[in-house]
């Protein structure tokens, strides 16, 4: 990382695809380590593991972003004491979603905000529907899905400010 | 460096719109199968399925439990055990919800979405 002027830094991609998986992921892990260190305004999380993800997913090979989402699955249950549980099962199923539509929504037609609040309310839901099917074997989500609404846009709108706070401060190239 | 992009408007309007249907499916598919709740009732290892939609009065025990039915929720108005938890417990109307008495060896719950007639046994 090089310091230009106005307080701006410039980040260079690593050439090699392992180097920038450990690059991200070891980013985005240490992301969501603060956000469980940080008191919970009741059960919500904002999703700042996302923000890295978001930052560089247009510039990263599908690939990449496959290995990213996998490693960030693993280390993050594996930290939390949790990957032979329900809330591993949980924790998939969001990873797996946001990997899917991170892959399907590369292109520039989109804003961040847009990926942002949509790949929140889809994680979500995902979690919804197997905490219903598969823990509780019914169908939950009609009551909740308002809710799930509400919520996936503000902490999609707080994920995607973040992150264009950061694009302010460093150019990704 | 601009937060948003007026070129990004229909992109994000064609994910909103996606939103929209994904919701709206839902709701659909709730009001579809709206009238599909049912009354499971366990009482010494015997299962009854009650229509949840029909009032109805369910007495057990010679009349000494008295279940009911009514405007799509059903409680238990009258038990013979000693602490009336299965009583105090109210009204219960939403699918997953439960009455349990224990001493009575009595369960109620309301289960959702699957087909079925009237009652089976």
């Amino acid at each position: 990382m090089t310091q230009l002027a106005n307080e701006k830094y410039k980040l260079k991609l690593f050439k090699n695809s392992s180097d920038n998986i450990l690059f991200w992921v070891s980013i985005s892990v240490i992301f969501g380590v603060i956000e469980n260190l940080l008191p919970r305004f009741f059960f919500i999380k904002i999703g700042f593991s996302y923000v890295p993800i978001l930052l560089v997913y247009r510039r990263l090979k599908n690939k990449e972003i496959v290995v990213i989402f996998f490693f960030k699955f693993l280390i993050t249950n594996i930290m939390s004491g949790v990957l032979f549980s329900h809330i591993a099962l949980l924790s998939f199923s969001s990873n797996f979603i946001a990997c899917c539509l991170f892959l399907i929504l590369k292109s520039e037609v989109f804003s961040l905000f847009g990926v942002s609040i949509f790949i929140s309310f889809c994680s979500n839901l995902s979690q919804l529907l197997v905490y219903g099917v598969i823990i509780l074997k019914q169908k939950i989500v009609d009551p909740f899905i308002i809710p799930i609404f509400v919520l996936s846009v503000i902490t999609g709108f707080i994920s995607a400010f973040l992150t264009k706070l950061i694009e302010k401060r460093i150019i990704i190239c | 460096m601009s937060f948003y992009h007026k070129k990004h408007i229909v992109g994000d309007l064609f994910l909103f719109i996606f939103i929209v249907l994904i919701i709206t499916g839902f709701y659909i598919n709730k009001t579809k199968y709206s009238n599909e709740l049912a009354v499971k009732v366990i009482f010494n290892d015997i299962e009854k399925i009650y229509d949840i939609s029909k009032d109805n009065e369910i007495s057990l025990k010679d009349g000494k439990i008295k279940i009911v039915i009514k405007d799509k929720k059903v409680a238990i108005v009258e038990s013979d055990c000693k602490q009336q938890i299965c009583v105090y417990s109210g009204w219960i109307s939403h699918p997953g919800e439960q009455i349990i008495c224990v001493p009575n060896k009595l369960f109620i719950s309301i289960i959702g979405r699957d087909k079925f007639d009237s009652v089976s046994q």
